[in-house]
């Protein structure tokens, strides 16, 4: 497994996912500067958390103009597995590989919190290493993590099992409609979510639930 | 010369979180009778040619504005420093 985790002028959590993937899992990973055209041999690409270009106009609007975006879109084109974390997730959305939008909390305030999650999709290449219908604990840290879709929308994309994450009783601090989390792509290989999974991946920081997205990749990329 | 103008409004039904804590502040201020209050943005620029509809349309769509979520209106004047 040899993941890319992207960096725009802003991200922050790059450092974070480049730890889990290089000193807790032992992968190679390198970091990806937005502004490069190729991929290179990598077979799983990270939009990790962070305020990419300032969060301005609108959060993640401006990373679709990036460079490295024209590669990802041809990777995801191919069936390439991509994770979107926080703002990572918040990019997929404006560049279009996922659907929905995120919007300023319900409470207007910006969350640093535990949130209990429910796995409502235990087969995607990303969670793979759940149980279905899990319960896990991953920590959040958004001022605009409020999950949007149209009614009808939503309902295809529940249809579809699209929705990969959601929020349990009490959790969804922030109002995102149907307590939804993180989502995946139709074909399945683009997962974003709001929660930091790379944060919870020791138990020295407070929990290791968010590991076994990263293990799951890695057992999917070997099962290749 | 041309000066251009947007206006970027959240959608209807989209629930203006910011509108509303403003909406609040403001019935503090004393002012009472009042509702609906919503935020959006305002975008100006000058362009050396009259923009095209069609070019504004796709500036609308795929950079000032989110379609999910917002609606953009253009106005065209002419006007700024060359």
């Amino acid at each position: 497994m040899k993941a890319g985790i992207v960096r725009f002028p802003g991200s922050n959590c790059d450092a974070d996912c480049f730890h889990v993937m290089a000193e807790v899992l032992g992968k190679k990973a390198v970091y990806l500067w937005h502004e490069e055209t190729s991929l290179h041999d990598l077979d799983l690409v990270v939009l990790p958390g962070g305020f990419a270009h300032g969060d301005y106009l609108r959060t993640g609007a401006m990373a679709k103009f990036s460079p490295i975006l024209r590669p990802i879109r041809e990777f995801a084109k191919r069936g390439g597995l991509i994770l979107g974390i926080c703002n990572g997730f918040q990019i997929l959305t404006e560049a279009g590989l996922l659907p929905g939008a995120l919007l300023r909390n319900l409470g207007q305030k910006f969350l640093c919190a535990w949130v209990d999650l429910r796995v409502d999709n235990h087969e995607t290449p990303f969670t793979r290493a759940y149980a279905k219908g899990e319960a896990v604990r991953m920590p959040i840290a958004h001022g605009e993590g409020r999950y949007y879709l149209p009614q009808e929308g939503l309902r295809e994309l529940e249809a579809n099992r699209q929705v990969v994450f959601r929020y349990a009783e009490g959790s969804n601090l922030n109002g995102s409609v149907g307590a939804v989390a993180g989502v995946c792509n139709a074909r399945g290989n683009v997962m974003g979510l709001m929660p930091h999974p790379e944060r919870c991946s020791e138990k020295a920081l407070g929990g290791e639930d968010g590991l076994r997205v990263f293990r799951s990749l890695e057992r999917s990329l070997a099962a290749v | 010369m041309w000066r251009v103008k947007a206006i970027v409004k959240l959608k209807e039904e989209v629930l203006d979180v910011q509108g509303r804590a403003v909406e609040t502040a403001m019935k503090q201020l004393g002012y009472q009778d009042v509702k609906d209050l919503r935020i959006g943005k305002y975008i100006e620029f000058v362009a050396g040619r009259e923009p095209e509809p069609g070019a504004l349309k796709n500036l609308g769509e795929n950079l000032f504005s989110n379609p999910i979520i917002e609606t953009v209106e253009f106005s065209v004047e002419p006007g700024g420093e060359p």
